[in-house]
């Protein structure tokens, strides 16, 4: 299966302290790849060296090589390889402005100023993300005024803007209700056809109903990867096993 | 326990009063000594009489104090924010963070009285710009320059991260997501700490002293020229024994100016608070 991002003997360290050991790992393109593992495993920096958002934090260095496409993402202007590839956070990040300038924020900054252009693009992005008939008679209230869920939905309709290959997310229904996981959820499985989707989380429960490949991570290392089917049902690692029974995570 | 809470508590509502007390203290015995002088009249005319400045007005010391102001806050508050948004946003370096934080902490702790002088020998004296509004102003930029940059730093840094990182994880440039999301969300912040700012460099005597504040002029018709001020000419008429009444005016409405600017700056930051993290 043709992989849409590839990671080879990646290593990440924060002041000089590993958080992720020669990681090599590939995410295949249109699946939605669950990255499993503990709190502070290393799945959130895994995400952050893709975009290279970690190397702006101090402190943190970056080794080996990670290729979106094929190409050394070193190589690609940071700018183009962020619009490549989107990443949505753990908590939702309205910007406070009106659910309509939050859709056409980054489309301004791409120069395009056509409201016809404008108008559509908002409209698709909202209805891949089921947001568009909540919110179509108030697209000028602020974004702020959205529940958790819909804010979410919002910030993923948001990243879609700028037509990503890749969509990171980061644990992005941990602050939310059932009732809007579900959603989000339903969602992201739609979204696959168009973008490959890797979904950062500590719920195992999630990644059985929505992933198609699994890695499991912990203390830095990946431990182990596959198929969901295969992982789940019969984990080759003991770590995996002791992770998917509970007696740690 | 409940004593003690109890005594805790009389302690904080008393140490409250006392503060309060001391202001309303402070302004009403000044209001008090220079109520006789304080007219439209002493507002709005130049100093007279046949000792310059025991009758009159101080009109012209308030609009010298504003340029003087004006020229300190442009001057200062501009590398001010720069270089608060090149440690918050740029700056990797924890080891430059550190230095620049150094330099800033160090500028915080000159005595204003050497600032007049570096002023006084670089730009007056071998720069030949003489006693003036420009001269002075870069005196007091500098004095305003760490004051403003610390509050600045501080609303950049308690913007969440994720607000940032989202508007560079759509691939927008720094730049863009600074003039977008982060001025705005600070603009608050960022005036208030400009007016605070300019009530402080509006309150210093030394640093123009010797650079651009003259004992008696006319309104100032340029920034080359020199102009008085309302600390100055309060230094002058106390030093010289002029006028205490008059003194005691020109302190209080120095007074009022720098209380009135504080308030609006603390309602304009709450307000813009108010509309930026509204649920």
């Amino acid at each position: 299966m043709e992989a849409a991002v590839t990671l080879r003997s990646v290593s990440a360290f924060y002041d000089g302290k590993p958080a992720l050991e020669q990681i090599s790992l590939s995410f295949p393109r249109n699946r939605i790849t669950a990255v499993l593992g503990p709190s502070g495993c290393g799945k959130s920096t895994l995400l952050r060296a893709v975009n290279r958002m970690l190397e702006e934090e101090p402190g943190a260095a970056v080794q080996g090589q990670i290729l979106l496409g094929g190409n050394d993402v070193q190589k690609i202007p940071v700018e183009e390889l962020r619009r490549r590839v989107g990443l949505v956070f753990q908590t939702p990040t309205p910007f406070p402005f009106s659910i309509y300038k939050n859709m056409t924020f980054a489309l301004r900054y791409y120069g395009i100023r056509e409201k016809v252009k404008l108008e559509a693009a908002v409209r698709e992005k909202l209805e891949m993300a089921g947001l568009y008939n909540e919110v179509r008679q108030e697209l000028n209230k602020s974004a702020l005024k959205l529940s958790g869920g819909q804010q979410q939905r919002l910030c993923i309709a948001r990243a879609l803007t700028v037509e990503p290959e890749v969509l990171l997310l980061d644990e992005p229904c941990s602050a939310l209700d059932v009732k809007s996981i579900a959603t989000i959820e339903a969602m992201l499985t739609a979204l696959k056809k168009r973008y490959t989707i890797v979904l950062v989380t500590h719920n195992i429960a999630q990644a059985r109903r929505i992933a198609d490949e699994v890695a499991f991570f912990n203390d830095g290392r990946l431990v182990e990867t596959g198929e969901k089917e295969l992982l789940f049902d019969r984990p080759q690692q003991e770590e995996t096993r002791a992770f998917l029974s509970g007696v740690y995570g | 326990m409940r004593v003690r809470t109890s005594l805790v508590r009389v302690w904080a509502y008393a140490s409250m009063a006392l503060v309060l007390a001391a202001l309303v203290f402070l302004f009403g015995y000044v209001f008090w000594q220079g109520k006789d002088v304080i007219t439209w009249e002493f507002l709005s005319t130049a100093p007279s009489g046949s000792v310059l400045g025991s009758e009159g007005g101080i009109w012209p010391a308030i609009v010298g104090s504003l340029c003087f102001t004006l020229t300190a806050v442009v001057l200062g508050a501009i590398p001010a924010i720069a270089t608060a948004l090149y440690l918050v946003f740029y700056c990797r370096s924890r080891r430059l963070q550190s230095a620049i934080h150094l330099v800033i902490q160090n500028i915080a702790g000159i005595p204003s009285i050497v600032l007049g002088l570096f002023a006084y020998s670089l730009l007056v004296r071998e720069f030949a710009w003489g006693r003036c509004v420009l001269s002075a102003g870069v005196a007091l930029a500098i004095m305003v320059l760490p004051f403003i940059e610390v509050r600045a730093e501080k609303a950049f840094r308690e913007l969440p991260d994720a607000l940032v990182q989202s508007a560079c994880a759509l691939g927008c440039s720094k730049l863009y997501t600074i003039r977008t999301i982060v001025l705005p969300a600070c603009r608050g912040e960022l005036v208030s700490g400009v007016i605070l700012g300019a009530c402080y460099a509006m309150g210093a005597t030394a640093p123009l002293m010797f650079t651009g504040g003259v004992a008696y002029a006319s309104l100032p018709a340029s920034l080359t020229k020199p102009a008085m001020a309302l600390p100055l000419h309060l230094y002058l008429l106390l030093a010289q024994g002029t006028s205490m009444p008059q003194a005691y005016g020109t302190a209080f409405v120095l007074m009022v100016i720098v209380l009135v600017s504080n308030a609006l700056a603390t309602g304009y930051a709450r307000r813009r608070n108010r509309t930026w993290k509204q649920p």
